[in-house]
C-alpha cells in the first residue's frame, strides 16, 4: 500500500509540474501581448498569487505531516503478538482471536505455526513470496 | 483492486488537468492580451477556491488531531 501511495504521490508531482509548465508559458504569452503598465500590474498579481500558493503548500504539508504523527501516537502499531485463545474457547474463540489480528508476513508464519505444531518457512508458506513482500 | 483505483484516479487526474492547460494555451495564443488575460483569470478562479479549501480542511484536521492526541496524553 505504500508504495502505491509514492507512486500516486510521483504520478501526481510529475503531472503538477508539466500543468504548472504549461501555465506559466500561458501567463508569458498574456504578459507579451500586454502593454507595459498592465503588464506590470498582472505581474505583482501573479507574484502575489506565488507566494500565497507557497504558503497553502507549506501549510498543507505541516498539516500532513501533523496528521501523520498524531495517527502515529494515537493509532500505535502493535509489534507484541496478542494473547493466544484459552485452550477451551474452541472454534470461535480461535476464528475471533484471527480477525483481531493485524496481518503480516510475521502472522501468517506464527499462525502455520500454530496451526501445524511445527515451524514453517518462507519457502513452505501457501502466501506467495510477492504477496508476503508486499504484506509487509 | 484499491491500490488500482487510485492509480487510475491519479493518472485520469494528470492527464486531464495537463490537457486542460494545453486547451487554455491554444486559446490564449489566439485572443489578444487583456482577452486572454480575462479568459485566464476566469478559468482559473475554481482552482483557487479548492485549493484554500482542501488546505483549510488538512489544518482543520491537524488542529483536530493534536487536540485528541492533548486529551490522549491526560
Amino acid at each position: 500500500m505504500i508504495g502505491t501511495l509514492v507512486i500516486v504521490l510521483l504520478i501526481l508531482a510529475v503531472g503538477t509540474r508539466a500543468s504548472d509548465a504549461l501555465e506559466v508559458r500561458q501567463q508569458e504569452i498574456v504578459l507579451g501581448k500586454l502593454p507595459v503598465p498592465d503588464a506590470h500590474d498582472y505581474y505583482q498579481r501573479l507574484r502575489r498569487r506565488v507566494w500565497r500558493a507557497r504558503v497553502l503548500r507549506a501549510v498543507a504539508v505541516l498539516a500532513l505531516i501533523t496528521l501523520a504523527y498524531t495517527a502515529r501516537r494515537l493509532l500505535p502499531v502493535d509489534s507484541t503478538p496478542p494473547p493466544t485463545p484459552a485452550p477451551g474457547a474452541g472454534a470461535a474463540g480461535g476464528a475471533a482471536h484471527l480477525r483481531q489480528r493485524t496481518w503480516t508476513a510475521g502472522t501468517v508464519f506464527e499462525v502455520a505455526e500454530a496451526a501445524f505444531h511445527q515451524p514453517v518457512k518462507p519457502s513452505q508458506s501457501l502466501v506467495p513470496q510477492d504477496r508476503m513482500s508486499s504484506a509487509e | 483492486m484499491i491500490r488500482i483505483v487510485f492509480l487510475a484516479v491519479a493518472v485520469i487526474a494528470v492527464i486531464a488537468r495537463y490537457l486542460r492547460e494545453r486547451r487554455r494555451i491554444g486559446v490564449v495564443e489566439r485572443l489578444s492580451g487583456r482577452e486572454g488575460l480575462a479568459y485566464l483569470e476566469r478559468t482559473r478562479s475554481g482552482g483557487d477556491r479548492f485549493d484554500l479549501l482542501v488546505t483549510i480542511v488538512l489544518a482543520a484536521g491537524a488542529c483536530a488531531s493534536l487536540v485528541a492526541l492533548a486529551r490522549a496524553a491526560r
